[in-house]
């Protein structure tokens, strides 16, 4: 064995070997300094013929396409601009555009992009999920329902980002047949929440509503779906859904469920939902008390007046508010006049004001 | 029967930092007969605009930088010459608080992206016909 102080079979002293090591080190740093220095100049040089070349295709295709678009030229007269190596550069362009317009021009798009989406297509079987996800949003946003059985298969997609893009093309659009998939999809997505995800699916309108009833009703299915179905339900003003609420808040465990439930109650406040109100109106979980109290503020009778009087002390501030709210729209100066005088333990300045708005009392 | 007379030189501000947007909407306002269209990238540029430019009408997206589309129409509304200014709003989906905000400020109307040009030029028309 080489003793420490012998290279090579000559001795280095110690301060020559600190010396060897400190002009290695600053070597290895310098070497990589270099290497950084070019890797940005080759990183660079890629991005600038990059920019050089979509500039060169913008000149080339935007006068064109603005002309289309304005109903002054055909589509044919842009796609004779398409060279056949740039089918997939010129998908790419309508997108921009695409996530711009509505209207009758969204027609055109599609039009303009049908005879290329092919280019891209494929990109759906891609094991890059960057590439799978950019070929779902092109097939979904210029397709126009041509890509509808490839937009479904994509639901199955192992990545939840490619799940999102295909729900948010397939959700534009009310299909009998695919909705109660498009339904499905949303327990893949638990990156969004549950209010973005309502408002992706009640864009499929309320002829829709059949199968989110459907969803709501079956126990088996995950309790974040149902949240979002009942949620969905509630926005629609459905009134079918009532009787399943009622049916469904009783063995209901999870919390955004009883919660979503009684949303559907407060939205279309009948009568006949009052008992389940009344019952909830104690419940110990202040989410669930408020939605209570607010379907007894909204469809309450003579008999919840007292407890909506109550609430008026609820701990929860806006327990309390919901409780002024309804109160207030009884009409009852009698009993507005003798709150009046009340000197009420924690309701705030905001629940006397909801009162007694508008000279109330 | 007389051909119908090209309305006078109307100039319609464009402050709309999207260059797509900005290129879509340009293209097809300047193709109305009479018609100029201003554009502006930023807020300030929008405003440096209104005050050397006698304008007809004003299409302003609320998300600008430097100034944004609220605080331009404010001003413009201080100018006694914009007292009446026909000015629509370019808003996002979801932003209701800033189109209520804009109708407080005095907008005249407002369109929400993403939108259909043709329908964005159809609302301006109506809006300028009203003078």
């Amino acid at each position: 064995m080489i003793p420490p102080e012998t290279l090579a079979g000559q001795a280095v002293p110690i301060g020559h070997r600190g010396f060897l090591i400190l002009v290695v080190f600053i070597g290895l740093v310098t070497l990589c300094a270099v290497g950084f220095v070019l890797a940005s100049l080759v990183l660079r040089g890629r991005n600038n013929r990059i920019a050089r070349q979509w500039a060169a295709l913008e000149a080339r295709w935007d006068p064109v396409m603005l002309d289309v678009l304005a109903g002054a030229a055909s589509p044919a007269a842009l796609h004779a601009l398409v060279r056949p190596r740039e089918h997939s550069r010129f998908v790419e362009y309508l997108l921009r555009y695409g996530r711009r317009i509505r209207g009758p021009e969204r027609g055109l798009l599609s039009a303009l992009a049908l005879p290329y989406l092919y280019s891209v297509s494929g990109d759906l079987g891609h094991r890059n999920v960057e590439r799978r996800a950019r070929a779902a949003q092109s097939v979904g946003e210029l397709g126009g329902g041509d890509y509808r059985r490839e937009l479904l298969a994509a639901l199955d997609d192992p990545a939840p980002l490619v799940v999102m893009i295909a729900a948010v093309a397939l959700s534009r659009e009310y299909r009998p047949g695919d909705v109660l998939r498009v339904i499905g999809s949303v327990i893949r997505l638990d990156l969004l929440t549950n209010r973005l995800l309502v408002s992706m699916l009640q864009r499929m309108g309320p002829e829709s509503a059949w199968a989110f009833r459907e969803v709501l009703a079956d126990r088996g299915q995950p309790a974040k779906l149902r949240t979002v179905a009942a949620k969905v339900l509630a926005a629609f003003n459905d009134q079918e859904a009532g009787p399943i609420a009622v049916s469904a808040i009783e063995d209901a465990a999870d919390l955004d469920l009883r919660v979503a439930l009684l949303e559907i109650l407060q939205r279309i406040g009948s009568a006949e939902h009052l008992p389940v109100a009344r019952r909830l109106a104690d419940d110990p979980v202040p989410a669930v008390r408020g939605a209570a109290i607010r379907i007894l503020s909204r469809a309450g009778e003579e008999q919840d007046l007292e407890r909506l009087v109550q609430a008026l002390d609820d701990p929860v501030s806006w327990v309390a508010i919901h409780a002024a709210e309804g109160l207030r729209r009884s009409g009852r100066p009698d009993l507005l006049a003798r709150l009046a005088h009340v000197q009420r333990r924690r309701s705030s300045i905001l629940v006397s004001e909801i009162l007694f708005r508008d000279g109330g009392a | 029967m007389s051909a119908p007379v090209p309305p006078a030189d109307r100039r319609v501000l464009f402050a709309e930092d999207d260059p797509v947007t900005a290129r879509l909407v340009v293209h097809r306002l300047s193709r109305e007969p009479g018609m100029t269209v201003l554009h502006a990238a930023d807020g300030e540029t929008a405003l440096a605009i209104a005050r050397q430019d006698a304008l007809s009408a004003a299409i302003l997206d609320i998300r600008l930088p430097v100034l944004d589309g609220l605080s331009i129409l404010s001003a413009l509304r201080k100018d006694e010459r914009y007292a009446r200014l026909p000015v629509m709003m370019l808003t996002s989906l979801g932003s209701e608080a800033d189109v209520i905000r804009g109708f407080e400020l005095g907008a005249d109307d407002y369109v929400v992206k993403p939108f259909s040009p043709a329908e964005l030029v159809a609302r301006l028309l109506r809006l300028l016909a009203r003078l």
